[in-house]
């Protein structure tokens, strides 16, 4: 089956008043159709740039290198410009800031199907139809209200809402769950899962929680200042993680006893470390990871590793 | 205390606009006609502000002048804000090296003083209405375009306008409803406050005697007029002064109104008009 999306020797470099800050460093991805991919990571790690840098939403001055392949064809500016919103969508991860605050949002819902040139009557059906697959309460009293009178998990419902409009075939959501409480989250977390496994489309999931991600995922690639660490199928990530930073990640876990991770915060850029960025802190560190970064080797099926150690 | 400034300037304001519209209706008195034999006469039961040195009704010549005063000010204002939206708009959103050439003329713009430019354009341009309006934006849609580029330089990398392009709209919808509408609120209370300032200017240029020419009255040139007969008959002066005054009180109470009511008390917002 031939890729979705497809991440060759990603580098992103941002510009920092005349000073070089690598965000991505070659990182290599691959997502089939219908995959679900977990990425996961501390914050900084290079998770958002990494969405960001597919969806062709980098800020001024960001440097890409290597290639971005969507169902076969290189993104440049103008595709890109195409499947926005069409076939590839990103679910923001401030739900509070993200709709417009002086338009209602069958205003904003009306925007996105304008282009689909249907009559006004059947927009607004539309509409309905898509607050109520999002399982909105009362969904025909929402299209008049406007952003400051919903809540912070509606809001996200809408967001949702919105970016499934035009069934794209790759969904990015950074963080759809931030903010919200834990009853609330799960309730997302279970519709994203719903809506998405229904029209068998792609994902990306970027979060902070390796429980969310083993819970929607297939697969969960782990990402430490820039580079990906370990990839690895959800099913096995909290019992066969190999990588020392994804058992420290899982170590973390509350239930496990909160052990903060000795991640550190390392050298002032992951550019002037030679060898592996994480060993400056890791436990195993071999003589030689300090001289030369280890490659992504295969340990098993779909399950890939970054460490001198293991290999 | 706050909302009672407010109603009292919108309600003001209102007046104005109904003196301006309906103007000759409210008087018996015809501005234009003469009267030698009641020449700067003190105000009484039959001309309530009393007569000019033409022995013509002030109280008349003033309503008639409130449609000068408001259509300079609002035709001035519109036209500045017009211009300097737009421009504030495409510099702000667009490429940054269009936005540093454009910032970089309209710093130069700024650094010339407008009262001389404006001073010198109406001179060459000669007195009128017309005249007036020109000197008048020539420079006026400078501070409007800084203005709107500043708040576009913000509002674009709000997450709404993010979201947008995640989700695939277009620029120009991104621009005019997204950015756009969330300038306004902020836009309307610069502009009423500017139209303060336009409205002193314009009555300035007039007292120069470079605005609207006798016969027509203009509360500017009837000032000018009257300061020459401040000690025998003072009225002349004070009454067109009064109403040049309450003018730009109301715009700028409006402007202050309107920014509590769209900002949020409490909230500090600095904008200051430049010359109201």
């Amino acid at each position: 089956m031939s890729a979705l999306l497809q991440i060759e020797r990603l580098s992103v470099t941002y510009n920092l008043n005349g000073r070089a800050l690598p965000a991505l460093q070659e990182v290599d991805l691959c997502l089939a159709p219908g995959e679900k991919l977990g990425l996961v990571g501390e914050s900084g790690a290079g998770k958002t740039t990494l969405a960001s840098a597919v969806m062709g939403l980098l800020p001024r001055g960001a440097t890409v290198k290597g290639a971005i392949l969507f169902k076969g064809q290189t993104l440049s500016s103008p595709l890109l410009a195409r499947l926005r919103g069409r076939e590839m969508v990103l679910i923001p991860q401030n739900v509070y800031n993200s709709l417009n605050p002086v338009f209602s949002i069958g205003q904003q819902m009306e925007d996105l199907l304008v282009k689909a040139q249907l009559p006004r009557q059947k927009r607004q059906q539309l509409i309905l139809e898509l607050l109520g697959k999002v399982r909105l309460p009362r969904p025909q009293e929402l299209p008049g209200s406007y952003p400051h009178q919903l809540s912070g998990g509606m809001k996200q419902r809408i967001l949702l809402a919105m970016g499934l409009s035009r069934s794209p075939s790759l969904v990015l959501a950074d963080e759809p769950t931030k903010g919200l409480d834990p009853v609330r989250r799960m309730g997302i977390l279970r519709l994203v899962k719903e809506l998405v496994s229904r029209n068998g489309q792609s994902l990306i999931l970027i979060t902070h929680d390796l429980k969310a991600a083993v819970y929607l995922c297939d697969t969960v690639a782990l990402m430490y200042r820039g580079e990906l660490v370990e990839i690895i199928p959800a099913s096995c990530l909290l019992t066969a993680g190999l990588h020392p930073y994804t058992r420290a990640l899982l170590a973390a876990a509350p239930e496990r006893g909160l052990a903060i991770p000795a991640c550190g915060e390392g050298p002032p850029s992951p550019a002037a470390v030679q060898g592996c960025p994480y060993s400056l802190v890791c436990p195993i560190c071999l003589p030689a990871c300090r001289k030369k970064k280890p490659p992504l080797f295969s340990v098993g099926p779909g399950h890939m590793v970054r460490c001198g150690k293991v290999a | 205390m706050h909302k009672l400034t407010f109603r009292a300037a919108a309600l003001l304001l209102g007046l104005l606009v109904i003196i301006a519209l309906l103007g000759p209706l409210l008087t018996p008195h015809d501005p234009f006609s003469q009267n030698l034999d009641l020449r700067l006469a003190p105000p009484s039961g039959k001309y309530w502000l009393g007569t000019d040195e033409l022995g013509r009704c002030i109280y008349t010549r003033l309503l008639l002048g409130t449609r000068y005063s408001l259509l300079i000010g609002v035709v001035v204002v519109t036209v500045n804000a017009l211009i300097g939206t737009l421009l504030g708009l495409f510099i702000g959103y667009g490429p940054k090296g269009m936005d540093s050439a454009v910032m970089g003329i309209i710093d130069i713009l700024m650094a010339f003083p407008g009262m001389i430019l404006t001073l010198a354009v109406a001179g060459i341009l000669g007195p009128g209405l017309l005249n007036m309006i020109v000197a008048l934006t020539l420079l006026g849609w400078v501070n409007y375009a800084r203005f709107v580029r500043g708040m576009v330089l913000s509002l674009k990398e709000e997450e709404y306008v993010e979201n947008a392009r995640m989700l695939g709209l277009g620029q120009a919808t991104i621009l005019f409803k997204h950015i756009l509408p969330n300038c306004l609120g902020s836009l309307l209370v610069y502009a009423s406050m500017n139209m303060a300032g336009v409205i002193l200017m314009a009555a300035g240029l007039s007292f120069l005697g470079l605005g609207i020419q006798e016969p027509y009255p203009e509360w500017g040139a009837m000032l000018n007029k009257g300061k020459n007969f401040l000690r025998a008959a003072p009225h002349l002066a004070i009454f067109p002064g009064l109403a040049i005054m309450l003018t730009t009180l109301a715009f700028n109470l409006l402007g202050d109104g309107l920014r509590d009511r769209l900002q949020g008390e409490g909230e500090v917002f600095l904008i200051k008009s430049e010359k109201g």
